[in-house]
């Protein structure tokens, strides 16, 4: 037996972490023609990181709140770089995430930062910062169900 | 030992002979208020104040993410606010297996007495139940 299926047995499902299940959904979300998303060194580029998972909010673990960054950036000006966040918070929150196993709650953009810098070579890079708050909530179905006992109560 | 609070948590219990533990599902927190009045006893023969215990009673409050639907247990808590009923509430441990019972925490027959509902923006909306223990708390482990 490998140590993740070890693992598995030992949490039941509605315990594991949602991140991979989140980056994957707003990495997708956020893909469209145009603009590179992810890694790599070509221009205009959204990179998707510093991807939080706070505590659980609940004592079963069912609600999650997860921060993330949402970075747009432009090496030829910092409008492009700034019409990139616009369209990025548009696609989070026109309309919800759907998610295998989790109900998005709803994304709430927080900070927006920009951290335009100067390279060592001189030429600029214009980025802005986005970050987001997903809330989200594994479906009824992975939680535990009702429990029953025979009375056993003393008086 | 000390036990985490996450493992403590409020139930709905319906049935009879065979009991249903209901749990108030997305619970945050909770607080359970055991109390005993104060009867005093002294008199003038007396410097110190003396005492005797007087009528026992509970209170709790809970604290849970706001769920509307009607099947939930949140739903029973605001039937029985409205309806001015009893509902029948555990607050504790249950054992694991097929059949779990109360293994630390009291039971006890309670009034609604408030529910708050609190809804922050940029947060999960909060509902915080308050009650009123009617009649006698029984705990687990049992007292002699």
């Amino acid at each position: 037996m490998s140590i993740l299926s070890k693992l598995f047995r030992r949490y039941p499902r509605y315990d594991v972490s949602a991140y991979r299940d989140i980056y994957t959904a707003v990495v997708t979300r956020l893909t469209r023609t145009g603009v590179r998303v992810g890694g790599g060194a070509s221009f205009p580029r959204v990179e998707v990181h510093s991807i939080r998972e706070q505590e659980r909010l609940d004592k079963e673990g069912a609600l999650r709140q997860v921060t993330l960054t949402v970075e747009s950036i432009s090496k030829s000006s910092l409008s492009e770089a700034v019409t990139m966040n616009e369209d990025n918070l548009r696609l989070m929150t026109e309309y919800e995430f759907e998610l295998a196993g989790w109900n998005s709650l709803g994304v709430v953009p927080t900070q927006l930062q920009d951290l335009t810098e100067t390279s060592d070579t001189n030429k600029i890079l214009y980025r802005i910062l986005q970050e987001f708050t997903i809330f989200l909530e594994k479906v009824k179905s992975d939680t535990p169900p009702v429990q029953q006992s025979n009375e056993n109560e003393n008086s | 030992m000390a036990v985490l609070g996450n493992t403590r948590r409020v139930y709905i219990v319906t049935g009879t002979g065979t009991l249903t533990y209901t749990w108030l599902a997305g619970e945050q927190t909770n607080t359970f208020n055991r109390t005993a009045e104060a009867i005093e006893t002294s008199d003038k023969s007396t410097i110190w104040a003396q005492f005797i215990s007087g009528k026992k009673g509970a209170t709790a409050e809970v604290t849970v993410f706001t769920d509307d639907t009607s099947t939930e247990p949140q739903h029973t808590a605001l039937s029985a606010l409205h309806n001015g009923q009893v509902v029948k509430v555990f607050i504790g441990t249950l054992s694991t297996g097929q059949n779990p019972a109360p293994t630390a925490g009291d039971v006890f027959e309670a009034i609604i007495t408030a529910i708050s509902d609190t809804n922050d923006v940029g947060t999960v909306s909060t509902r915080s139940i308050s009650l009123t223990a009617t009649g006698a708390v029984t705990h687990t482990p049992t007292i002699s």
